[in-house]
């Protein structure tokens, strides 16, 4: 009934699938079944807040096996998104489609294929590395107390760079959002989100990247936090 | 003929039940060199029958509307026997599964099984992959809680790029707005009815394959 061909080791030296098989992946499923049952015990997930369009300060953060993505598409800005969002998954599609058409050759042990070793493990050290950078992203985004020598210097940076573009109690430019009440509206890592990378508001924003230190970033969102 | 006999005919007659069961006790021997390794895939089945288990319990209460949606999953947490306890399951779950799907799939590299004669297996097992991360996908937006909301959101952003179908797939996702219950009513559609679905559908093709192949001998 099975058309064994060459490739396959189905011989009679084996042992039988039913029971001498399936025991074995009996055991290891109950090992991983009393494990998840465990943890499901032990972390029970919470229930974020209801969503609301209002509260912009919400950072999202995906799964950490989409970690890697989020983190890649943050580095394409403006017509380049398109790489991140259509180009690169499509080639990584297309790759693993079209594997088994590439690479026909007779098998031989991954240590015996240099090119691909090199190029598997690059990929997936790459997609480590994101994940890792995007959590320690959202480690550097725990922000110290509000002081009011922050709030001070934070003013003074806010008049130099950002109200060229921005109103704020009256004054400034007109191109962008009126700022005066932006601590009522928004939370303060939303604030130093949209400085690092103004895209996040939206992907066609016009805001330029000041380029500020960590600790001039954390005045500035000091400052408008307290713009209630 | 003793009762309990007679009854097994009758039921064979009907089912053909003894002919599936030899048909399982013919599956061919497994080879020795087929270690713990080769029990991936089959507990990433495991884990998408979990799945079904725990999707069942909370779609009973589930409600898929904006206004409802979240009520209805902090019900499931604060009110019913093992609502929180079935609810961390999923979650976890489908972690599991797309690990164990992963891992199911570095096997198949490093072993080289995709080559001929099954890339049939590789191309059914992409489209599980794939599955697998519209199932999460889906699942997000579910509890519409602020992340559901923010990551929904964001990808509907990022859609707008693509070059083709990124207005279908934004009115997709946000559907006339986002705030509208069009979405997470699509939303649970896919999740809860049509991905199961077609994952049978691809399972069933794929262990044929596996039975009708079998399982690649390493060099
Ligand atoms: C080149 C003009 C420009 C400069 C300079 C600029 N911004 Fe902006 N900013 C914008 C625009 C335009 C938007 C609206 C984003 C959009 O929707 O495209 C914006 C949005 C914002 C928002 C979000 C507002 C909201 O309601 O969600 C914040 C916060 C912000 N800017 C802070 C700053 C800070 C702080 C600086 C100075 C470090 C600054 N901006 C400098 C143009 C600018
Ligand atoms: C829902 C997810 C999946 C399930 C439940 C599943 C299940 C299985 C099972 C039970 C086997 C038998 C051998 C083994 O377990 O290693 C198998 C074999 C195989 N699977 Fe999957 N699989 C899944 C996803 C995938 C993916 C993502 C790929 C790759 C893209 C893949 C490619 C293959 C191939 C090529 C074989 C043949 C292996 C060989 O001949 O050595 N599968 N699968």
């Amino acid at each position: 009934m099975t058309t064994a061909d060459k490739t396959s080791g189905n011989g009679h030296s084996g042992h039988p699938f039913y029971p001498d098989h399936l025991l074995v992946e009996g055991i290891v499923a109950v090992i991983v079944l009393l494990a998840i049952l465990l943890v499901s015990q032990v972390w029970q997930v919470p229930l974020e807040e209801m969503a609301s369009p209002s509260d912009t300060s919400y950072v999202p953060r995906p799964e950490w096996y989409f970690l890697f993505y989020f983190q890649l598409l943050k580095y394409f800005h403006g017509p380049l998104i398109v790489v991140g969002t259509f180009v690169l998954p499509l080639l990584l599609f297309a790759a693993l489609v079209l594997l088994p058409f590439l690479d026909r050759k007779p098998a031989r042990g991954v240590l015996q294929r240099p090119r691909s070793l090199t190029a598997g493990v690059l990929a997936i050290a790459a997609m480590i590395l994101l994940t890792v950078v995007a959590y320690q992203e959202d480690d550097s985004m725990k922000l110290p107390p509000v002081t009011d020598q922050q709030v001070a210097a934070g003013k003074d940076i806010f008049y130099r760079f950002c109200i060229l573009c921005h109103k704020m109690d009256g004054q400034g430019g007109f191109m962008a959002p009126d700022l005066t009440h932006i601590g009522s509206r928004s939370g303060r890592t939303y604030m130093e989100r949209v400085i690092i990378n103004p895209k996040i508001v939206s992907p066609s924003s016009i805001m330029s990247i000041v380029p500020l230190s960590d600790a001039e970033r954390h005045e500035v969102s000091a400052y408008l936090s307290r713009k209630k | 003929m003793p009762g309990e006999r007679r009854f097994q005919t009758w039921l064979d007659e009907r089912l053909g039940l003894a002919s599936f069961l030899a048909s399982i006790r013919a599956t061919p021997a497994v080879p020795r060199w087929v270690d713990w390794r080769y029990c991936i895939g089959g507990i990433a089945f495991l884990a998408l029958l979990l799945q079904t288990a725990s999707g069942l319990y909370l779609a009973c209460y589930y409600q898929p509307n904006p206004q409802a949606a979240w009520k209805s999953i902090e019900f499931i947490e604060g009110n019913l026997p093992l609502g929180h306890f079935l609810r961390s399951m999923h979650r976890w779950g489908a972690c599991l599964a797309f690990l164990l799907v992963l891992l199911h799939m570095l096997r198949v590299i490093h072993h080289g099984s995709y080559r001929p004669p099954r890339e049939l297996n590789w191309l059914s097992g992409i489209g599980l992959l794939l599955l697998t991360g519209l199932f999460a996908i889906s699942g997000y937006l579910l509890p519409w809680d602020l992340r559901a909301y923010w990551i929904t959101l964001n990808m509907a952003n990022w859609l707008q790029s693509l070059p083709i179908l990124s207005d279908s797939i934004a009115w997709f996702l946000a559907g006339d707005t986002l705030w509208g219950h069009v979405p997470v009513s699509r939303f649970f559609v896919l999740h809860a009815i049509v991905l199961p679905i077609l994952t049978a559908v691809l399972l069933f093709f794929h262990f044929a394959m596996v039975r009708r192949l079998g399982v690649r001998k390493p060099e």
